[in-house]
């Protein structure tokens, strides 16, 4: 439901878009939030209807390729929800806390958000989810 | 002279390419009008340093820019000749990677933020020393830099359309071994090398 807390062993995957994609290699760029936003935009996995990751990956294909221009070389990170919240408390300059909350959707029923992030800690808040993505998928099909 | 003949050369290289473009021609234009270029194709000027240039070519190809108004593309082009021989040709095609990338993935973009784009070829041009680095856009279409050895040496800039940066500093604690020191902070682009390198970023950032 919206506002949930998603549990610490959950995953969730970030959309990133080609120009944060350097030789395959996600950058922290990827992880950056905009002024206006009040949390980074992600999707909840085990809320996708796929029994696995193939099937989450392929769920998740279908779902960007409704609402965004997926480029070529676009990818999706796949984190740990604990992992990121662990990483950013114990290594960030002022231990931030991060929530990881369920936002539905009517077009997109697991979209969520990592709430937390401080716009002017955005940049090592980047660099420090990015050193914990657990896989990585191409975003389109 | 110099610049001028490199302005009326990139002029040219404009309207060759909407031709290209118009008539659906080679999609390795810019490797090719390069080396037309080099092998002193007629009536077009070099523009490789130090050579002497000379002037020919039609006026109705002259299209020089505004100093203050330089696009996106005028900018890669340029870096061309301003930047190390070891990674200009890449770093270009890197960068007109990410415009298309931008331009792509929103339809109202203008591409990358230019001043951002201008304060990132400046300190390369600086600091010739620098490796090329990792480079990707951040959602307000500014250039992300990075120099990263391992998960512990991480060194990126974020280039800002001002002249201000936005930097990262991750390096090892040597008196604490296992343990890592963290920084960020902000400067301007013409001092952020000099804030870096008391931190050892040099070790990984440079040749």
């Amino acid at each position: 439901m919206k506002g949930d807390v998603i549990p610490d062993p959950d995953h969730v995957a970030r959309y990133c878009g080609a120009s944060t994609v350097d030789e395959g290699k996600i950058q922290a760029a990827a992880f950056m939030l905009r002024e206006r936003d009040a949390y980074l935009s992600v999707n909840w996995l085990e809320k996708l209807r796929g029994p696995d990751r193939a099937g989450q990956v392929g769920e998740l294909q279908k779902l960007y390729a409704t609402k965004l221009q997926v480029g070529a070389k676009a990818r999706m990170a796949i984190l740990n929800v604990g992992t990121v919240r662990y990483k950013v408390e114990n290594e960030s300059p002022d231990k931030w806390v991060l929530r990881v909350l369920h936002e539905f959707e009517d077009d997109d029923p697991s979209h969520s958000g990592i709430y937390g992030i401080p716009y002017d800690g955005r940049e090592i808040a980047a660099e420090l989810i990015a050193q914990v993505i657990l896989e990585n998928y191409p975003a389109r099909a | 002279m110099r610049e001028e003949a490199t302005e009326l050369s990139f002029g040219r290289y404009l309207a060759a390419k909407k031709a290209v473009a118009a008539y659906g021609l080679s999609e390795k234009f810019e490797e090719e009008y390069v080396q037309a270029v080099c092998v002193g194709y007629p009536r077009v000027s070099g523009v490789v340093p130090d050579v002497s240039i000379g002037q020919g070519g039609s006026m109705a190809t002259q299209q020089p820019p505004v100093a203050d108004e330089q696009s996106a593309e005028e900018i890669i082009w340029r870096l061309r000749i301003v930047l190390p021989v070891q990674y200009r040709a890449r770093l270009a095609s890197r960068l007109r990677e990410l415009q298309k990338a931008v331009q792509g993935e929103e339809l109202d973009s203008g591409g990358i933020a230019v001043g951002s784009l201008r304060n990132f070829v400046e300190l390369l041009k600086a600091h010739p020393a620098l490796r090329c680095p990792a480079v990707s856009v951040t959602p307000d279409r500014n250039i992300y830099a990075s120099w990263k050895s391992g998960a512990d040496r991480v060194f990126s800039i974020h280039f800002l359309p001002d002249g201000k940066v936005r930097f990262v500093i991750f390096r090892p604690n040597d008196k604490h071994p296992g343990q890592a020191i963290r920084l960020s902070g902000t400067a301007t682009v013409d001092v952020i090398i000099g804030v870096a390198a008391p931190h050892g970023v040099l070790a990984w950032a440079s040749e």
